[in-house]
């Protein structure tokens, strides 16, 4: 097996090097800069994440882990993108149907045709940088972190299987080149849409805070979420939203709140933003469930009154969105509500912490 | 042949020529002998020797430095055909071993099959060119729509008659009596 192997990796140099040398001369710049740039992926990254993930990663907030979690699968999906565009238009790879008469075992042949792709260092650079960041979170804060390798590792290794059986659908069933890029296209444009929601629509990890002391451990803490969203919600509304909502049908509006004026208008009753801690914001909800002991004020203190979401609002606004400080989670939160879509008293949130203090 | 160790014990066991043949374009002649070489076990240097030997066997011997897609058709079948014979195989199934093949290699080729029998080799050979299968083979099947509708030995074949007239017999299909094309028709 090992010299089956061997030999597979050998043919596959010998193809590069070959369509290399047929290139003209700028591709062939282009080429051995990429080559290299993989290389250096390969050794720059791993150190850099490894030391990025000893020294920095137990420090950072759950949003900074986040977006690095983002970010990463983001490079991922661009490196996929990328592979499958240049492989459908290279010349030659190792074709399995080639392989078949030597005797090598479908599992090598799938190694090496996925080694085959120009980019495969890349890929491999990649997941190498994404262990060597979770070996310093892993060392310095415990072995819970060691379920992250083998999800990144599957998440890596699915995208290139997609990717792989994209390539393969596309020359086994189209047989115009031109078919084979836009089939090849679509799928990756397809694959990325899908993981873009995923992304959004799934919170890695749940709001956390952290606790003080030499193994600092990420506590989820239900209530003082709620009260950062709440805080959140208030202080978008007044700073950004609030001009921009548009006005409640008066029948639905008025029944409830007693005045005609925009959903989630601030009413001049209103006290100034109210405090974090104040009473009432322990058990607030901002799903549009039926307040407990808060009034129907939107746009203030009132966030788990009736309506707040729309849900109960016909002609609310589709988005409410929020921005804000985000106390012991990240240092800025961005929030999603689509209240339209969620059925009644349900709570849907999408979001996403970001390090970014904006 | 589930199993992927005995399909790949197998396959150490066989020589196998496509047609097309399974060929790199972007891989020498010699490139091609040193893969089938390497995966069947020689080591490095018995690997050329044999690339070698073959290559100038089969006249290929100025080419094996250039790259497939560079070879005609022939040059191809010869170089799938040498890679068949690179290790020590026990069985040969050749698909049109013959077709696009100069006379020349022709008969290297039938030379070559002929010494590999009389060693114990066994090749399965599929033709379209019954007159080559009437020469070399001592078994024959016909494969009619899919279907093996005749497997006999080439003895028994020779007292009811040629294979061509069998096979057509077979297929059902007869060209004795075809009308000339209607424009050649006076």
């Amino acid at each position: 097996m090992i010299r089956s192997l061997r030999m597979l990796l050998w043919l596959r140099w010998r193809l590069a090097w070959h369509q290399w040398r047929r290139e003209p001369l700028i591709l062939q710049i282009v080429g051995a800069v990429a080559a290299g740039a993989g290389a250096l992926l390969l050794v720059i990254g791993s150190l850099t994440g490894f030391l990025a993930g000893s020294i920095l990663a137990p420090g950072m907030p759950p949003g900074a882990h986040r977006l690095i979690g983002h970010v990463l699968t983001a490079a991922a999906l661009y490196v996929e993108i990328l592979d499958l565009s240049v492989a459908l238009q290279r010349g030659e790879l190792p074709e399995i149907r080639k392989l078949l008469i030597l005797p090598v075992s479908p599992g090598e042949l799938f190694v090496v045709h996925m080694l085959g792709f120009p980019l495969w260092h890349t890929r491999v650079g990649l997941w190498a940088t994404s262990m060597a960041f979770l070996t310093g979170p892993a060392l310095k804060d415990g072995p819970r972190w060691l379920w992250l390798m083998p999800a990144v590792t599957a998440l890596l290794a699915g995208m290139g299987v997609s990717r792989y059986c994209a390539h393969a659908l596309s020359v086994a069933r189209v047989r115009n080149p031109e078919g084979r890029r836009l089939l090849g296209s679509g799928f990756v444009l397809l694959l990325v849409v899908l993981i873009s929601l995923a992304a959004c629509l799934v919170q890695p990890m749940p709001p956390a805070q952290r606790t003080p002391g030499p193994n600092r451990v990420l506590q989820a803490d239900p209530a003082q979420d709620a009260r950062q969203q709440a805080v959140l919600q208030i202080t978008v509304w007044e700073r950004i939203l609030q001009p921009l909502e548009t006005w409640v049908p008066p029948s639905g509006s008025a029944a409830r709140s007693g005045s005609s004026r925009k959903v989630g208008s601030r009413p001049s009753s209103l006290s100034p933003r109210p405090s974090l801690h104040g009473p009432g914001w322990a058990g607030g909800s901002l799903a549009g469930s039926p307040g407990k002991g808060a009034a129907p004020r939107r746009g203030g203190a009132a966030v788990s009154g009736p309506g707040w979401n729309g849900v109960k609002q016909p002609g609310a606004r589709l988005v409410q969105s929020s921005v804000g400080n985000c106390p012991g989670c990240c240092p800025a939160q961005l929030q999603w509500h689509l209240p339209r879509f969620m059925p009644r008293g349900a709570s849907r949130r999408f979001s996403y912490h970001s390090p970014l203090p904006w | 042949m589930n199993d992927p160790a005995q399909a790949r014990a197998a396959k150490l066991r066989m020589g196998i020529l496509p047609d097309p043949p399974a060929l790199f374009d972007h891989l020498t002649g010699l490139e091609h002998l040193l893969l089938v070489g390497g995966m069947h076990g020689p080591d490095r240097h018995e690997a050329r020797a044999r690339a070698n030997e073959l290559l100038a066997r089969l006249d290929l011997a100025d080419a094996a430095d250039q790259l497939v897609l560079e070879y005609s058709h022939g040059m191809k079948k010869k170089l799938g055909l040498a890679m068949a014979f690179t290790d020590r195989p026990e069985v040969l199934f050749l698909d049109e071993p013959f077709e696009g093949v100069d006379p020349v290699t022709s008969r290297v080729i039938l030379d070559l099959l002929r010494r590999f029998v009389e060693r114990g080799g066994t090749v399965f050979l599929t033709s379209h060119v019954l007159e080559i299968v009437e020469k070399l083979c001592t078994h024959v099947g016909s494969i009619v729509q899919g279907r093996l509708r005749l497997h006999a030995s080439l003895d028994e074949l020779a007292r009811e008659g040629r294979l061509e007239e069998r096979f057509l017999a077979l297929s059902g299909r007869s060209p004795a009596g075809s009308p000339d094309l209607s424009w050649w028709t006076d």
